[in-house]
C-alpha cells in the first residue's frame, strides 16, 4: 500500500512544484485569506533554548569527497570544525556534541546511565542541550508501541494551518482503536490526549514537537536511521514520523504537514488526510 | 523509495529561477521566528535570542540597511566555504571577524515556518528571496559530492551536487556553541 501511495506522492509533488511556481495565487487562496484567523499573542518573553550540533565531524572536499577526519576543503568554514561537536567531543552521553540522560517511567534519571535497553528499559530520553525531553518508543506492543502510525490531526485553529486534517476514524494502525470511540482512533492529537492522559515519564504536558525540534535530534552521523540508537533504540531504519508543523502553503501542497524522514533526516511534508500514517514522537518541554 | 526523494527535492530547488511573486504567510499558525525573537542590531547583523546566534542581516551580495542594493551572489559549495575568509581577513563585518557558514541546523533555525515563498521573516531579513542557501555541512560519506542546503521557497532542506549547485546563496552567522 505505502508504494503505491508513495507514487502519486512522487506524482502531486511534481505538480505541485510547478503549481507553486507558477507565479500567481489562486482564487481558493483570496477566498480563505478573506476568513478572520485568531490573534495568536506574542510570547511574553524569548528562552534561550541552545541548538543541537548536527553529530557531522568529517570534512568535505571540493567537488567531491570526503574526509573521516575534520578535514578538507577550507576546513575551518565547515561544520566540524564548529560547535560542540568539535568542543564537547564526548561519547559517552550520546554520539559527539549530543547529550542525553535517559529516564525510567518515573522520570527520574537511571542510576546507571551506561545500562543497555534490554537489561533495563528506559522510557524518555532528556535532551541536555536543548533541554527537551523526548518520548522513547516501546516494541511492547503498547501505547507507546514504535510500529503503531497516525494520521496528522489538529483541531486547534491557531497551530492548524487553517484545516483540522484526518481524524481517522476506520482504521486500525495502533494500539487501543475501537471502532467507533474517537479518543481511540489512529491520529495525532487523540495519541497525544491519550498519553497525557495516561501519564509518560510522571508527566501529562506532552505534545507533538515542532518540525524544527524533531530535525533537531537527527544525528545526520548514522543514516538508516539519522538517530542515535544508544538513546532511541526501538527506531526502524526508515521512519518516517510526523511533525506538528503544518505545511504553510495552501495551494500547491494544500493540506500538507511536515515529517522528518530518518533514512538520511530529511524533512519533509504530505497530506494531512487519511493516505499518510506516520509515527509519533512526543516531546515536552522548551518554547 | 528514497533515491526519489532528491528528484522531487531537485526540482523545487530550481524555484529560484521564475519570478519574484509575494510572499504567503499562513495565519493559522503560530510564528516560528516572531519579530520578537529576533532583534535588529542596527549594524547589519540580528541577533536570534532563542539560538543565541547572530546573523547578517543581508545575504552576501545585498547590502543597506534595508539589504536594497546589489543582488544575492551566488556560491558553489566551494566559493562558498570560502566566503568567510574574504570578510574575516578583510575588514570584517560589523566589528567581527569571526564570521562562518551557518551548519544545517543553524540554516534551518531561521526559517519562518508559517510563511513561503519566501520562509523567512522578512522584517528582519528583509529582500531576502527564496533561493538556496548553503550550510557548512557535507552530506553523510556516500553520496559523498553533495552537502546540505535549504530552499527558502519553502524551507524545505537536502543534499545538494557541490558543484553543479553553483548559484546558492550565502548568509553568515557567528557565536553559538
Amino acid at each position: 500500500m505505502k508504494k503505491r501511495l508513495f507514487v502519486s506522492a512522487v506524482l502531486f509533488s511534481v505538480m505541485a512544484c510547478v503549481t507553486a511556481n507558477a507565479g500567481e495565487k489562486s482564487p481558493i487562496y483570496l477566498l480563505l485569506s478573506g476568513v478572520h484567523p485568531p490573534q495568536t499573542p506574542l510570547p511574553p518573553y524569548v528562552r534561550l533554548i541552545p541548538l543541537n550540533d548536527t553529530g557531522i565531524t568529517w570534512g568535505g572536499n571540493y567537488p567531491s569527497g570526503n574526509n573521516p577526519t575534520c578535514t578538507g576543503e577550507e576546513i575551518g568554514a565547515q561544520d566540524c570544525f564548529h560547535g560542540r561537536d568539535a568542543t564537547n567531543y564526548d561519547d559517552s552521553d550520546g554520539h559527539a556534541g549530543f547529550s542525553f540522560t535517559k529516564l525510567g517511567d518515573n522520570g527520574v534519571a537511571l542510576a546507571n546511565q551506561a545500562v543497555d535497553y534490554a537489561t533495563m528499559p528506559w522510557a524518555c530520553v532528556k535532551d541536555n542541550v536543548t533541554g527537551l525531553t523526548w518520548e522513547v518508543k516501546t516494541s511492547d506492543g503498547g501505547l507507546h508501541d514504535q510500529n503503531d502510525t497516525y494520521t496528522w490531526y489538529n483541531t486547534n485553529p491557531a497551530t492548524n494551518g487553517g484545516s483540522n486534517g484526518e481524524a481517522n476514524s476506520s482504521y486500525d494502525t495502533c494500539e487501543g482503536y475501537v471502532s467507533g470511540n474517537a479518543a481511540t482512533y489512529c491520529n495525532t492529537e487523540a495519541y497525544v490526549a491519550r498519553v497525557n492522559a495516561a501519564g509518560w515519564c510522571g508527566k501529562s504536558d506532552w505534545r507533538m514537537p515542532t518540525l524544527k525540534e524533531l530535525e533537531g535530534i537527527v544525528s545526520f552521523a548514522t543514516p538508516r536511521p539519522t538517530i542515535d540508537k544508544n538513546y532511541f533504540p526501538n527506531t526502524s531504519p526508515d521512519s518516517d514520523v510526523w511533525s506538528g508543523t503544518p505545511y504553510a502553503h495552501r495551494i500547491g501542497f494544500s493540506e500538507h504537514a511536515w515529517y522528518v524522514d530518518f533514512f538520511y533526516g530529511y524533512p519533509y511534508h504530505d497530506y494531512r488526510d487519511n493516505f499518510y500514517y506516520y509515527h509519533v514522537w512526543l516531546v515536552r518541554g522548551g518554547q | 523509495m528514497h533515491r526519489y526523494f532528491c528528484l522531487i527535492f531537485c526540482l523545487c530547488f530550481f524555484a529560484p529561477l521564475h519570478t519574484a511573486q509575494a510572499q504567503f504567510c499562513n495565519d493559522y499558525m503560530a510564528a516560528s521566528t516572531p519579530d520578537s525573537q529576533l532583534a535588529d542590531n542596527g549594524d547589519g547583523t540580528v541577533t536570534d535570542r532563542k539560538t543565541g546566534l547572530m546573523w547578517k542581516k543581508c545575504v552576501e551580495g545585498q547590502t543597506g540597511s534595508n539589504c536594497e542594493n546589489g543582488y544575492p551572489a551566488i556560491f558553489s559549495w566551494q566559493l562558498a566555504l570560502h566566503q568567510p575568509r574574504r570578510i574575516n581577513s578583510g575588514p570584517g563585518f560589523a566589528g567581527y571577524h569571526d564570521w562562518r557558514l551557518p551548519n544545517i541546523k543553524e540554516l534551518r533555525s531561521i526559517v519562518e515556518e508559517k510563511c513561503d515563498d519566501p520562509a523567512i521573516n522578512l522584517v528582519r531579513f528583509p529582500n531576502s528571496t527564496s533561493g538556496g542557501v548553503w550550510s557548512g555541512s557535507p552530506f553523510f560519506s556516500i553520496l559523498n559530492g553533495e552537502s546540505w542546503a535549504i530552499t527558502f521557497l519553502d524551507g524545505g532542506s537536502g543534499n545538494l551536487d557541490r558543484e553543479v549547485y553553483n548559484y546558492f546563496q550565502v548568509r553568515l552567522v557567528r557565536g553559538g556553541q
